[in-house]
């Protein structure tokens, strides 16, 4: 049965004439009775006689030679002149390879050897295939025998070993300097003597490790300290002020800390000097860093306060809050929160700074008091309600045709319940009361502050309608 | 010719390349010469054909036999000198980069040039040329030009197998032993030079419904 592909894997042995006559004339009567072969045949056959006539006609003229000897014995005779060496032994040089120096750039020279590597491959792909322990076994063996080749050439080796045998007296050279020292040093009676042995030293006084720092933005996240100023401590210090005024300090922002001394007092009455030569802002006395400047539009006041008429708060000496002396809170001074005479912390007024920076975290000056209740903006993580109880209808509400909204304000608080309900926005017919008790029904997970779960506040609406 | 004269001709032959081989050997530097007169239009042509421009060619033929010359001494007859000679060949050949060297257009370029300006120096120029030989020339100078841009198709390696092979004639087991191929991978060679160099002459048409499949390739 005549098979194309069988046939012509083997007309390259019938064109080159590689088969012995049996085998040669079976091939024959193979390509005869397929036409594609027989063309595929006839082809290569007219390609090789087109190539040899072309080859032949290539070659140059018989007026050529002469020049081309001339030109060879020229060579010859450089070549004797050039390497007089040659003489003394002509018979012991080795055939050798030519290095070709060539101007192409590496990146150029690369692609062409990989590309040379790949056609090599893909020409030993099959024969790999075929068999590959016999492959493997050839390639070693050639491998093999192409080293010893070039190893046995005699400068090749000569080569070899004298690099060889400059390593090692390098080597031993080093080592034995080396070793020189070593013994020289031992046997140095004089240097020795100058000590003697004094005791043991008391381990618990060599210095450990020392611990790594805790992480931390200096003074507003993780970590001991606090502040740009001083040594690692944590940051002291606060003030307060007010203006007499009944009314508690109107909710606002503020003042930014300064190293320097307090000029204006925060208020949330604007300065009254027109056309001042000097602008100036208020501000309290602190490190900037702890007591950053807000630069929100606000009045300044109690971030915290509930109150929005304005007011400095019942303290005394200007400033803000409950306190005295221009700061801003319950202390005394011109700095922030509780604490006496300026910065922030608590305590008599101290500069610190804290460690190395971290990426999360609002202080640990002033101390975190996590038993009080967040704002959702204060949490690192906000509550999530799992369950929201339906608050149902009440019959006089539909009786009446009640709708709207009933507006709570909670804590969820970080023992899981849901505590200080307060009504923000009330419906009549017993509305208001269902929103509490489905308030108070709510489950959810805290929040969470520095991996603490902590106290949130919350505000939530119920939608009455009638549908 | 008696088939001993031819006989004591060649043995004649052979004894004055020997003769000549020794006294190379020795140091003799026409000896050499007439040595290398014997074979250097052989070694010529295989240049030619492999790096495909005639300077180059010369250049590397003359490297052969400046190798060989340096050589000699170490030949120990136990092969043919030219089987000797022809693995200088071979090494020098596989050792150097002209043959890759000139692009398709280059080859075109030069080629034309060359082989014109000879060509029309030689035959058409004469004063007693005749319009037929010129015209003869002038297609010869284009099959050369055919010839030479498709063997500028194949990649050395395939080029020096298909010379070895057809225009030498050693056999897939020799080519193999002195190229450091296998003798499947020489004969795949083969069979994607004879393929190249008939698509790029155009000789001939594939009919249709013959797949043609390199010997041992996957697919």
């Amino acid at each position: 049965m005549h098979d194309c592909d069988v046939t012509q894997e083997m007309l390259v042995d019938l064109l080159f004439d590689e088969l012995d006559e049996g085998p040669r004339r079976s091939l024959l009567d193979d390509v005869r009775v397929c036409a594609g072969c027989t063309e595929q045949y006839r082809t290569m056959t007219e390609t090789l006689r087109v190539f040899d006539n072309a080859a032949d006609a290539a070659l140059p003229a018989e007026s050529f030679w002469p020049g081309y000897e001339e030109r060879l014995s020229v060579r010859m005779a450089a070549e004797i002149q050039l390497s007089l060496w040659q003489h003394i032994a002509p018979t012991e040089r080795a055939n050798f390879n030519v290095t070709i120096l060539e101007d192409d750039g590496v990146a150029r020279r690369l692609i062409r050897e990989l590309r040379a590597a790949a056609l090599a491959s893909q020409l030993t792909w099959p024969e790999f295939k075929r068999d590959p322990f016999g492959f493997a076994g050839r390639s070693v063996t050639a491998y093999t025998e192409v080293a010893w080749r070039f190893f046995s050439e005699r400068n090749v080796a000569l080569a070899t070993a004298s690099s060889f045998a400059l390593i090692f007296f390098i080597v031993g050279g080093v080592f034995a300097l080396e070793m020189m020292g070593r013994s020289a040093s031992s046997t140095d009676g004089a240097a020795s003597s100058d000590y003697k042995f004094a005791g043991w030293v008391n381990n618990s006084n060599i210095p450990r490790e020392q611990e790594k720092p805790e992480e931390g933005t200096p003074g507003l996240s993780k970590g001991k300290g606090g502040g740009s100023q001083g040594e690692q401590k944590r940051a002291s210090g606060g003030g307060g002020g007010g203006n007499q005024s009944l009314l508690p300090t109107s909710i606002g922002k503020h003042a930014p800390g300064r190293m320097e001394e307090q000029i204006i007092a925060p208020s949330v009455r604007q300065p009254t000097v027109e056309n001042p030569k000097l602008e100036m802002s208020a501000s309290l006395k602190g490190d900037p860093l702890l007591i950053p400047e807000d630069m929100r539009h606000l009045p300044f006041g109690n971030p915290d306060s509930l109150s929005t008429t304005p007011s400095d708060g019942p303290g005394s000496n200007g400033g803000q809050g409950s306190g005295s002396n221009g700061g801003q809170g319950s202390g005394d001074g011109k700095g922030y929160g509780p604490g006496r005479n300026g910065n922030i912390g608590g305590g008599d007024e101290g500069y610190s700074k804290g460690g190395p920076s971290g990426p999360n975290g609002r202080g640990a000056a002033p101390p975190v008091d996590y038993k009080r209740n967040f704002r959702i903006d204060e949490v690192s993580r906000r509550a999530i309600i799992t369950q929201k109880p339906d608050p149902g209808f009440t019959e006089d509400a539909r009786k009446n045709g009640v709708t709207g909204v009933v507006r709570l304000k909670a804590v969820l608080s970080a023992n899981g319940t849901v505590t200080q309900i307060s009504v923000i926005k009330g419906l009549p017919d017993g509305l208001t009361e269902r929103a509490i008790q489905a308030a108070q029904r709510i489950r959810f997970q805290p929040a969470l502050k520095d991996d603490r779960p902590v106290s949130q506040w919350i505000t939530l609406e119920y939608n009455f309608n009638i549908y | 010719m008696s088939i001993e004269s031819t006989l004591r001709e060649g043995k004649q032959a052979l004894t004055s390349e020997s003769e000549l081989i020794r006294r190379a050997q020795a140091g003799e530097r026409e000896a050499f010469c007439q040595l290398a007169r014997l074979y250097e239009r052989r070694i010529y042509a295989l240049a030619l054909h492999y790096c495909r421009r005639p300077e180059d060619a010369e250049d590397l033929s003359q490297e052969v036999w400046l190798k060989a010359f340096r050589a000699i001494g170490g030949f120990r007859q136990q092969s043919g000198f030219y089987t000797w000679l022809r693995q200088i060949t071979i090494n020098t050949f596989l050792n150097d980069r002209r043959a890759e060297t000139m692009t398709r257009d280059e080859v075109r370029t030069r080629v034309r040039v060359d082989s014109l300006s000879e060509m029309l120096d030689e035959t058409a120029l004469k004063p007693d040329a005749r319009h037929e030989e010129a015209e003869n020339g002038f297609h010869k100078m284009i099959l050369v030009e055919r010839v030479i841009s498709a063997l500028g198709e194949l990649t050395p390696q395939q080029r020096l197998v298909f010379l070895l092979k057809h225009r030498e004639g050693m056999t897939c087991r020799e080519i193999a032993e002195s190229v450091g191929m296998s003798i499947g991978s020489v004969k795949k060679s083969l069979f994607r030079s004879v393929h190249k160099l008939r698509a790029e002459m155009g000789v001939g048409v594939v009919a249709e419904d013959c797949v043609v499949l390199a010997a041992g390739e996957d697919g």
